[in-house]
């Protein structure tokens, strides 16, 4: 499917597999009119990805594997969230955390507090608010200490094609 | 907006499905209890309103210098 995009700034059409079309259908808070998105994957920029709104080139949102952030991040899923992602007890979900970068992706931080999860084969999506307080709405992609250690293996499997 | 008056140990139903119970109240906060089934959010509403500006900032193009900020942050292992 084609979907047109301004995830650089100018317009650009991207060829995309079907199965890249999500349905949130409570939209994403602020967003909540947009029901249709892409999960926009593209190896250049793995562990980075889209999710773009179909309805509006202009709606996208720089998403990450959160593990780059906190590799213990692990969110549950209950109640109202896991009934609007038709998840049962033990299913799998994709997690991603959205972005915000202003000029530098470095100084770019991650909204651990409200993940984006997906239940890939049901090609559902929601914008999931923790009651977990461990978690914070801007966490930085970049440590801000510089003598962090190195992440290790790359955990591609969230955004991965 | 209805405007009720409370006090600790006192509840509100709210629909069939929801009860409000004021656990304990002092100048500074009231504590509530919610009953309420799994398929309905309970969400302090300050939250939600912080998400959605989150969301907001966030809906703005990437930085161009997207290519170079990756390759630096794989040479330096962060990802």
């Amino acid at each position: 499917m084609q979907v047109q995009t301004t995830r650089f700034g100018p317009l650009e059409t991207l060829d995309l597999p079907d199965d890249a079309a999500l349905l949130f259908p409570d939209g994403l808070p602020g967003f909540e009119q947009h029901s249709a998105f892409a999960l926009v994957e593209d190896r250049t920029y793995l562990p980075f990805c889209w999710l773009q709104s179909l309805a509006d080139p202009n709606v996208r949102f720089l998403m990450v594997d959160p593990a780059v952030v906190d590799p213990d991040y692990h969110p549950t899923v209950t109640g109202s969230d896991a009934d609007a992602l038709a998840l049962e007890a033990g299913d799998a979900f994709r997690v991603y955390a959205i972005l915000v970068a202003r000029d530098d992706l470095r100084t770019a931080t991650a909204n651990l507090k409200a993940p984006v999860l997906v239940n890939w084969p049901r090609k559902l999506g929601r914008q999931v608010i923790l009651m977990d307080d461990r978690y914070g709405l801007r966490h930085p992609l970049v440590p801000a200490d510089s003598a962090a250690p190195s992440r290790g293996e790359l955990r591609a499997d969230a955004c991965s094609s | 907006m209805l405007v009720l008056t409370r006090r600790p140990g006192e509840a509100i139903l709210i629909g069939p499905d929801v009860e409000v119970v004021v656990l304990s109240a002092d100048p500074q906060q009231v504590r509530l209890g919610i009953r309420a089934p799994r398929e309905v959010a309970v969400l302090r509403r300050e939250l939600l309103q912080q998400v959605q500006t989150e969301n907001r900032h966030a809906a703005t193009p990437a930085p161009l210098a997207m290519t170079a900020a990756l390759a630096s942050l794989r040479h330096e292992g962060r990802l």
